[in-house]
């Protein structure tokens, strides 16, 4: 086991940032924090590293199976990259990187040819081995966030952890930065954990995922379990786009509007199967992707009519916005070749029957008058 | 990633600045005579109000030629508060110091109940006429007080003595490090402290390694000041130290010589000393001006 919180409660005043939060990170494995701002996300992290104390009565912290959470920041022996990198200005690239080995005490500190040997090592890792002598100020923000997490590293920590670590750099820098710390990751297997509003880079970058919604993990899982399966409507709704309809559950049956499906071709979130989730309103939610575009309604399908409002083209695929006869904003993500067999335009009438449902009772989905999240 | 640096220096290379510069320059500015006036007074004035009073503080030193001002600057009386001054000064800067960093650290890098009221209470020396800081160590440790009466009980003399000079000293030049550090700290945040700490290292070596050489350049413009006020003091100290050879400060001996008119050029010799201080304290400032920019400039990119 790399690292495990269980129990956590943190409050700033009345503000509840992080409400009984548990999280269990395999050894080596990378798992990214993923939430919108004011989620808690970066406050777990900090509280991992000992930068914050979690609230009287919150459970222990483990490092590989030890408990640290009586421990202080400097004798945990984590790695952190600060947001905005906090290298130490009036240092050189090389002094950053060693400071972490020069202030061990003096019987554990590695000699001055060794930690020059070392700080080599991992300047050549981050691609900036001509740089030693030059100061912060001199670099560019992926050089910067290198050299942070160079230092962060040279300790050897139990644990990496990384807040918002692509959040300052520019997209492209980004992109490249991403990839480069997957393979590096992959190369020396360290517990790591990382904070991100970004689901793109969450889903790309990790293992696992967990997402957090005020102050409260609502799941973790694979990025392909969260992204596909997502057992809560906000799980739902943030990563990607999602449709969002109000419906009913009647005697095994989905309705949307007139027309419904069999409630078992459903998916629903984790706490309750579809048997026991009480007749009456349900929300109903939809991807972009998941839609047939028929001319005619499907027998034993939900068939939700719509009109084309507007049809553009981003890329490799066609936007369409449409509006249900209800009055109801739908988005529809479908291909050019598709848009070309069935002249998709503005004015046009269809019948959008969903591929992939998903259903929460009505008292669990939240803001409704937000029809489309995401957007 | 270094594509787009050379990129931007080629565009950099091709866009000439300073003429650029020099174009909104000639766009915007006023007319040749209304520069002419306003540059020529502002000079006029600088010349009137500031050199020609420093000139004259020299010439009139070697009114009674060289002989002279070396006679008065090697009088007794003159070395006394020489020493006087430095005992002051050497007690009230590292005082500062000590005493600036601690108070910057705990209001720059901390948000805590009641952080406005010390901040106002550290300026308080800025407020009050410094007449009034020394008839306030005269009721504090005079025989009419409890404190003064214990003291003088237990033969401990603090007032018309070298403690209360040291004492106003320390009191006048109280805000001038702490006031130079708070914006400095301020700015920079606790995170290099917290990365630091991270990384292993204790309370000591975060301050000596990370807190205090990102602040040495304003701790360094603090204590110029410090130091300058320091020497300078006069308005406190004369009230304290009741105009006696044993305690005269230099600004005090200055007054004392001038005072006593038949001394011709020795006040202005003994002035000298402390014109000089001031012509040293203003190259040092600069100096430190110019690299505390630059420094901040570094932070900026």
């Amino acid at each position: 086991m790399g690292v495990e919180v269980r129990n956590i409660t943190k409050s700033f005043g009345d503000f509840k940032a992080l409400d009984d939060v548990s999280l269990r990170v395999e050894a080596g494995e990378l798992v990214a924090l993923l939430g919108p701002s004011g989620s808690g996300k970066t406050t777990l992290l900090r509280i991992i590293a000992g930068l914050e104390t979690p609230d009287a009565g919150s459970g222990p912290v483990f490092f590989r199976g030890v408990r640290v959470d009586k421990q202080k920041v400097n004798e945990r022996g984590v790695g952190f990259v600060f947001q905005h990198y906090a290298l130490f200005r009036h240092m050189t690239v090389f002094d950053n990187i060693a400071f972490g080995m020069t202030v061990k005490p003096r019987k554990e500190r590695l000699s001055k040819i060794e930690i020059r040997e070392k700080v080599r090592a991992l300047l050549h890792m981050i691609q900036l081995d001509n740089y030693a002598e030059r100061y912060p100020s001199q670099l560019s923000g992926g050089q910067r966030q290198r050299v942070a997490l160079a230092r962060a590293l040279a300790v050897e920590p139990h644990a990496l952890l990384l807040d918002e670590p692509f959040g300052a750099l520019d997209a492209k820098v980004r992109v490249e930065l991403r990839t480069w710390l997957r393979r590096l990751h992959d190369e020396i297997h360290l517990t790591s954990v990382f904070v991100t509003h970004d689901q793109d880079e969450a889903l790309e970058l990790a293992d696992r995922v967990a997402v957090m919604n005020s102050g409260k993990i609502e799941q973790v899982g694979t990025p392909d379990e969260v992204f596909h399966h997502p057992k809560t409507p906000f799980v739902m709704k943030f990563l990607g786009q999602v449709n969002q309809f109000r419906g009913r559950l009647e005697s095994g049956r989905v309705w949307v509007g007139a027309h419904s499906g069999l409630a078992s071709q459903c998916e629903t979130g984790d706490k309750e199967s579809i048997t026991s989730i009480n007749a009456g309103s349900v929300m109903v939610f939809v991807r972009p992707h998941d839609f047939d575009i028929a001319i005619q309604p499907r027998q034993e399908r939900c068939s939700i009519p719509a009109t084309v409002v507007r049809v553009r083209s981003a890329g490799n695929v066609v936007h369409v916005e449409m509006v249900t006869d209800t009055g109801d904003p739908l988005n529809v993500e479908t291909s050019h070749q598709e848009r070309d067999e069935l002249k998709i335009e503005p004015g046009s009438h269809y019948f959008m029957i969903p591929r992939n449902l998903r259903i929460f009772p009505a008292d669990t989905a939240g803001d409704y008058s937000n029809q489309v999240a995401g957007l | 990633m270094t594509n787009s640096s050379q990129q931007s220096a080629a565009i950099g290379d091709r866009f000439d600045y300073r003429a650029h510069r020099y174009a909104v320059m000639r766009a915007t500015t006023e007319s040749g005579w209304a520069r002419f006036a306003l540059i020529g007074s502002s000079c006029a004035f600088m010349a009137l109000f500031l050199l020609v009073p420093l000139v004259c503080v020299f010439f009139e030193a070697f009114a009674e030629g060289f002989v002279g001002f070396c006679k008065a600057l090697t009088t007794k009386a003159t070395g006394n508060a020489i020493r006087m001054t430095l005992i002051a000064t050497f007690i009230a800067v590292p005082l500062n110091i000590v005493f600036g960093m601690i108070a910057s650290w705990c209001i720059g890098k901390f948000q805590f109940l009641g952080k406005g009221i010390l901040i106002s209470l550290i300026d308080i020396p800025f407020a009050i006429s410094p007449i009034i800081v020394g008839l306030l160590f005269v009721f504090l440790f005079g025989s009419s007080s409890i404190l003064g009466k214990w003291l003088f009980e237990h033969n401990i003399r603090i007032l018309y003595a070298t403690p209360s000079i040291v004492l106003v000293t320390i009191f006048v030049t109280f805000p001038f490090v702490v006031r130079e550090l708070i914006p400095v700290m301020e700015s920079q945040g606790a995170e290099e402290e917290q990365a630091a700490r991270v990384l292993g290292a204790n309370g000591w070596q975060i301050f000596w390694r990370v807190t205090l050489p990102n602040v040495k350049w304003a701790l360094l413009y603090g204590v110029v000041l410090c130091n300058a006020r320091a020497m300078g003091e006069f308005g406190a100290a004369v009230v304290v130290a009741r105009n006696s050879i044993k305690t005269n400060t230099l600004p005090l001996h200055i007054n004392a010589l001038y005072q006593s008119y038949e001394s011709g050029a020795a006040p202005f010799a003994v002035a000298t000393l402390l014109a000089t201080i001031a012509i040293v304290t203003l190259i040092v400032k600069t100096l430190l001006e110019i690299k505390i920019r630059s420094s901040e400039k570094k932070d900026d990119d």
